[in-house]
């Protein structure tokens, strides 16, 4: 009998946990601490996040807040990720974005093996999009049109990522010697051909224009005779907007708790 | 032959030309005289020939050097000035009197016009250092250690040539147009040929006949202003040396003759407008030559010498203008090459590093 009832208690607390566990998952993944959203949005982006963890054991949060604690957005997002302990697999894999209207910033923050497949240039991209929604105060639709990018960046994913280390500006900025160089080459030699003709100035004139006299210069003759027309066409190349292309270099920091981070953000 | 010098008809000091007051001064008594006054003593030209019948062998002159050589005796002091053949004015190296040699001007050698000097000696001192300036490439030492040895004020012949040109020229030309329609970039070329005939005129271009004067440098110190062309006279030549021309009007008239030629297809493609591009596809140009005037005008010829090496600069008597190709350091050419090409690297990256800095994280 006692164990029966043992039995009961633990099958009970099992089913309520099973129960729970989904929905608290489910609700942890998207905390509306700002109150922009409406129940309907929450469950159809709760449906989205769900269908992304699944297909692509990738973590994925969305979070607004009136109080960032002080943080910068980009503070803020790496903490709320780290210390929540989101993030799938051994590297905590996922993404998180952030919008904090006490500072009017939003933030996207990947961990673990997100940071490479999310690239630099798809976290631009991916701002652009969301920049206009949340602009226009249209948070439910901008965390939707977000999340199919996301999930689009995560089904064309080659698998080339890499990851751009220590974005130290002065060593970022090496990149740009090469270009730099060719523009000083070019530069100098412009200039140092002035230079030399300053200094060589016993050259014979080519023509005799000091001499002619202009107001008597006759034409009899102006012909202007069109012959013929050639008209050829190229197609013009437009890249498009979301890029065939996944690859590209991911540019990481590290956040409070020790844990490397990429992403991006800006304000709105 | 005959050797003029002119005197001041007050106290019988020799006179020079001078360049600022266009007057011919008298460094003596003070007087100055205009051209008027001295026309008396032109036509005197007293002096002694001994040119040809100089003794050769009882001189140390040997024959090659007595080639293309004159020697004239001054009038004032009878001490022998020795010359180059072309020239007609000049100095006594005993007196400083200035002689002027009349007979190198007789005959198809008497010039038909003047350009009198209007820069003197000590200006042309002041341009020439002017000239040295803002010359990043000049070495720094050639302004210090750099003496001009010798700075002459000279009387250049000049060839001048009147041309009335011909020219008939075709053109190809083009009229490019571009579109975008859809997602193609459309680029039409109408193809067009243009033609001009047309005649102008050439005034008095002119060309150096002195073999002695570099003729990049007697082109390169054009244009003399024509307004103040005054008909010759030997009296602007004291205090000057003066050359008569050893090139005749037809054998440095290939200079001008391209000059003319190119200014004649520029006038022509000047007057084809509305073409995205235009090239010169035939060019037939007639050079009808009229008068050729034989003129003497006034150079200043600066001579230096610079590590050994020798180096010519000529200005304009008249204008001021000083040409001449300065010496080139090698080492500052190269320093500032790589000034340059390192500096804009080294901006660029700057740039770049800051954007990252503000913008980037």
């Amino acid at each position: 009998m006692m164990k029966k009832r043992i039995t009961a208690v633990i099958l009970m607390v099992l089913i309520t946990i099973m129960m729970t566990v989904p929905a608290l998952a489910y609700e942890e993944r998207v905390d509306d601490g700002a109150g922009l959203l409406s129940d309907e949005e929450i469950t159809q982006i709760n449906e989205k996040i769900d269908y992304i963890r699944n297909t692509y054991s990738c973590d994925v949060v969305v979070v607004t807040t009136n109080d960032s604690e002080g943080k910068s957005a980009m503070d803020y997002a790496d903490d709320y990720y780290d210390y929540n302990g989101f993030g799938m697999g051994d590297e905590h894999d996922g993404i998180i974005l952030t919008v904090n209207m006490d500072i009017r910033e939003y933030w996207m923050s990947t961990c673990g093996q997100a940071i490479l497949l999310f690239s630099d240039s798809e976290i631009e991209d991916m701002k652009s999009t969301v920049q206009t929604y949340l602009s226009d105060g249209d948070y439910g639709n901008g965390f939707l049109a977000w999340l199919s990018d996301v999930e689009y960046y995560l089904e064309t994913d080659d698998g080339s990522g890499y990851i751009i280390e220590d974005r130290n500006p002065f060593a970022a900025a090496l990149t740009s010697l090469p270009m730099g160089l060719m523009l000083g080459l070019v530069l100098a030699v412009i200039i140092i051909i002035i230079m030399i003709r300053k200094c060589r100035t016993a050259v014979q004139p080519t023509l005799a224009n000091d001499y002619l006299d202009q107001e008597h210069i006759t034409l009899r003759r102006k012909e202007d005779l069109f012959l013929r027309s050639h008209t050829s066409s190229v197609k013009i190349q437009t890249e498009s907007s979301s890029g065939g292309s996944s690859g590209g270099g991911s540019s990481v920091h590290r956040s409070s708790s020790g844990r490397s981070h990429g992403g991006g953000g800006g304000k709105f | 032959m005959d050797v003029v010098n002119y005197q001041c008809p007050n106290c019988d000091a020799p006179l020079k030309f001078s360049s600022n007051s266009q007057k011919w001064d008298c460094e003596f008594c003070g007087s100055s005289f205009m051209l008027d006054d001295l026309k008396g003593q032109e036509a005197k030209g007293e002096g002694t020939v001994t040119g040809g019948e100089y003794d050769a062998k009882e001189n140390e002159w040997r024959e090659e050097e007595l080639q293309g050589m004159k020697v004239y005796s001054c009038e004032q002091c009878g001490g022998e000035i020795i010359a180059d053949d072309t020239t007609s004015a000049s100095f006594c190296p005993y007196c400083g009197n200035t002689a002027i040699f009349s007979k190198q001007f007789e005959g198809a050698f008497r010039p038909e016009s003047v350009i009198p000097f209007k820069m003197d000696k000590k200006q042309a001192k002041e341009s020439f250092k002017q000239f040295c300036k803002g010359k990043w490439l000049l070495p720094k030492d050639f302004t210090s250690e750099n003496k001009i040895n010798e700075i002459t004020g000279v009387y250049v012949p000049f060839w001048m040539y009147d041309c009335e040109a011909d020219a008939d020229i075709s053109f190809h030309a083009t009229k490019v147009k571009t579109w975008r329609q859809g997602d193609y970039q459309y680029t039409k070329t109408d193809y067009y040929s243009v033609k001009r005939a047309g005649t102008m005129n050439f005034n008095q271009v002119p060309a150096d006949g002195s073999t002695k004067m570099d003729d990049n440098l007697m082109s390169a110190i054009e244009p003399f202003h024509y307004q103040e062309i005054a008909p010759f006279s030997t009296a602007y030549l004291s205090g000057y040396l003066a050359e008569k021309y050893d090139q005749s009007a037809e054998d440095v008239k290939p200079r001008v003759d391209s000059r003319m030629r190119n200014s004649a297809v520029r006038v022509m493609q000047d007057t084809v407008s509305g073409y995205s591009s235009v090239s010169v596809a035939q060019n037939v140009t007639n050079l009808n030559y009229g008068k050729t005037h034989y003129i003497l005008l006034p150079v200043w010829m600066l001579a230096s010498k610079y590590k050994d090496k020798d180096y010519m600069f000529a200005m304009n008597g008249q204008t001021g203008k000083m040409v001449g190709n300065l010496p080139i350091s090698v080492p500052r050419t190269v320093a500032t090459f790589f000034g340059i090409m390192g500096g804009t690297a080294f901006v660029i990256y700057l740039v770049n590093a800051l954007k990252f800095l503000l913008g980037g994280m």
